[in-house]
């Protein structure tokens, strides 16, 4: 089995292939941590301005006085002013962080009080009042601020990427070598059983490899965006998408604000075994059903409904991805089963809490099912590639008796 | 030796094989043959534990062969069954670890290879660069890595040019003298005549003979006289003895090996016979007269 996995962890990771697409990584990521310098060299220059949709007309003063706070004025913007008799109504469908929410009212109160300036007043009591009092009414999702809902929608969509990758990568090997016959020669030096689990533990140290190489090379070049700058030109970048914090203004800032106790990294921790369990489930399934299969073009017709399934559950894992939404019996059932636990059970984690007979029973479901579907699988693989059906030995042996 | 005993393999309905059973000493050559569907591969896939039987047996030295890898096998399949872009010598280094080898054990096996199939191309090529049968060449290399005592052969002359096709057979019963086992499967049975030590004739799964191929040519008697004279010979021939011209040469078919002797006889004593020559039933004669039986 070592020779097996060393075989099929080198096929994989020593082609020329394999080298590209690390290079590619590795200069997605160098882009990705430079994303401000490369918005800047493709000339969009607002960066940092928060674009604010208020009045009509926007004149170079009114664009002035907007850029002293951080904003910049444009038309129909996600970010939306309206005046109110009493005040300002603020609207948009994000979230704002504190920070920005100071800015916007800073800037709504000097407008304020400039116009409170330019009208006369009957008592100086009132006068000061008003003066300092600017009514702000925050619509829908701006009253929300931004948390750690950032981290597990970027966690989702990572596994979703990861889980599509990964589940099909083994598969694929399988009935590569199924069609090409390579199974025959292969299968005649080592057993099925040893194939079997050197092609599942092979997909998983792939993964882990990939995702060191990954780990590395994002940590290679967030070193040197930390000496440069400490990263503060890239916080500032992203946050105008509200992907961050715009009180975050270096990586320091950013992990102390994700709060890495110990408490978390367990969460952390926790999340990654569901993760992990999850995907592992999903691949055993995808190879078992692969060596089944006879062609590439048949296994392809199998990953398509196992994509659209992903696809559904990652769409009904976002949409319920609120702590209300998650405590509901809904949310409580999918994370505590299989499959669907991978995804649902670290959004529980990471948005509300959840107690610790759960999190062990969701263990206990999960590992299970784990170990029911690779010791079954391992039959199921070996009736497939053996090409032998289990009822017709069952038949033949009560026939002889 | 080899037993095997009561090989039946179903796929859903349909009976590949059907209580196949045979045995195969050492420094013995088995040919197994048949038309396309006869279960040669289906027997040879049940052999090396790649298909699972429904019934039977197989023995090695007396002992059952349990369920999993035959360690003292090898399988050269009927397709190219490589992976293509890997160099000659990884692909060698891997089968040769699978079979639980050392990587010295591996290099001194890769040169005695080398050096028996005559083969100059070096270790680091790929194999998609290579011809077919420079590929079946070095799948037969994988399939005898770990020397095995058993040799088990699908269509082993496929992709063969002429030159390598003799010292293959030469290989062979090399292999034979040294007290392995082997199995060959081939539609080529001119070759197969000539290396055989032993027959294993399948139709539609069924058994239609197996046995020494001295034996089973002389069970079956007819004999073929080649004759290219001037004279007639028609006086020589009975009624019932088919003749056939081929080219210069006339095909006398006799029914048993004594009257072809005593036609050789009498064919020899005419002065004016050019070339004469007697041949036992060929393998592809056999087959068809087995399985038209």
């Amino acid at each position: 089995m070592k020779e097996l996995i060393r075989f099929g962890l080198k096929r994989r990771c020593f082609n020329k292939t394999f080298l590209v697409s690390q290079i590619l990584l590795v200069v997605l990521l160098g882009c990705a941590l430079n994303l401000d310098k490369i918005a800047h060299f493709f000339g969009f220059s607002n960066a940092g301005l928060l674009p604010l949709s208020y009045g009509e007309i926007i004149t170079q003063d009114r664009q002035d006085q907007a850029a002293m706070f951080g904003f910049v004025l444009k038309q129909d913007t996600e970010l939306k002013v309206i005046e109110t008799d009493t005040g300002f109504s603020v609207s948009g469908s994000q979230s704002l962080d504190t920070i920005a929410r100071m800015k916007l009212q800073a800037y709504l109160t000097s407008i304020h009080q400039n116009a409170f300036l330019a009208q006369r007043h009957p008592n100086v009591t009132e006068l000061i009042m008003e003066y300092e009092n600017v009514e702000i009414d925050y619509q829908g999702e701006l009253s929300k601020p931004i948390g750690r809902e950032n981290f597990v929608f970027m966690v989702l969509t990572a596994v979703y990427f990861m889980v599509l990758n990964f589940a099909a990568m083994t598969s694929n090997e399988v009935v590569g070598e199924k069609s090409a016959n390579v199974l025959d020669m292969v299968l005649s030096a080592a057993d099925v059983k040893s194939h079997y689990f050197a092609k599942l533990i092979g997909g998983w140290l792939t993964m882990a490899i990939q995702g060191t190489f990954t780990l590395g090379v994002f940590a290679f070049f967030t070193y040197f965006r930390n000496q440069e700058d400490l990263g503060k030109g890239l916080l500032s970048w992203l946050s105008q998408f509200g992907l961050v914090e715009r009180d975050i203004l270096s990586f320091r800032m950013l992990i102390a604000k994700l709060e890495l106790d110990v408490s978390f990294s367990f969460t952390i921790l926790l999340c990654v075994f569901f993760l992990f369990f999850g995907m592992a489930l999903i691949q055993i399934l995808m190879t078992i059903f692969a060596s089944k299969m006879k062609s590439a073009e048949e296994a392809s017709i199998l990953q398509g409904p196992v994509y659209i399934f992903l696809l559904i559950l990652y769409y009904v894992a976002l949409s319920q991805n609120t702590a209300s939404r998650l405590s509901s019996v809904f949310g409580k059932v999918a994370s505590l089963s299989p499959i669907t636990s991978m995804l649902f059970m670290p959004m529980r984690l990471l948005s509300s809490s959840v107690s610790a007979q759960e999190i062990v029973l969701g263990f206990l479901v999960v590992s299970i099912t784990l170990v029911i579907v690779i010791s079954i699988g391992q039959r199921l693989y070996a009736d497939s590639v053996r090409q032998s059906h289990p009822l017709r030995k069952l038949l033949v042996k009560n026939q002889t008796k | 030796m080899l037993e095997v005993n009561g090989i039946t393999k179903h796929y859903g309905k349909h009976t590949a094989l059907n209580d196949c059973g045979f045995t195969v000493r050492k420094h013995e050559i088995l040919g197994v043959c048949g038309e396309n569907g006869s279960g040669k591969t289906t027997l040879f896939r049940c052999l090396m534990g790649l298909c699972a039987m429904d019934e039977g047996e197989i023995r090695y030295e007396g002992q059952l062969i349990p369920e999993g890898v035959r360690h003292h096998f090898g399988y050269l399949p009927e397709q190219r069954s490589l992976y293509t872009d890997l160099s000659i010598e990884d692909t060698l280094i891997h089968y040769g670890r699978l079979r639980k080898m050392g990587y010295d054990q591996i290099d001194r096996r890769i040169r005695e290879l080398y050096s028996i199939f005559d083969f100059k191309i070096p270790g680091y090529t790929r194999l998609h660069a290579l011809s077919k049968g420079n590929q079946q060449k070095v799948q037969f290399m994988a399939a005898l890595i770990n020397d095995p005592d058993v040799v088990i052969l699908d269509e082993p002359f496929t992709g063969l040019d002429y030159m390598n096709l003799k010292k293959t057979q030469d290989f062979l019963l090399e292999l034979a003298r040294q007290g392995k086992c082997i199995l060959i499967s081939s539609h080529q049975y001119e070759e197969l005549d000539a290396i055989c030590t032993s027959l294993l004739i399948l139709r539609k799964g069924i058994t239609m003979g197996f046995g020494n191929l001295d034996r089973m040519k002389t069970e079956e008697g007819s004999c073929t006289i080649r004759v290219n004279a001037s004279v007639n010979v028609i006086p020589h021939i009975k009624e019932d003895e088919p003749v056939t011209v081929i080219g210069n040469a006339i095909h006398i078919q006799t029914k048993t090996p004594q009257r072809a002797k005593r036609l050789l006889n009498s064919l020899s004593r005419e002065e004016d016979v050019r070339d004469l020559s007697m041949e036992r039933i060929k393998v592809k004669e056999l087959i068809k007269a087995r399985c038209d039986s």
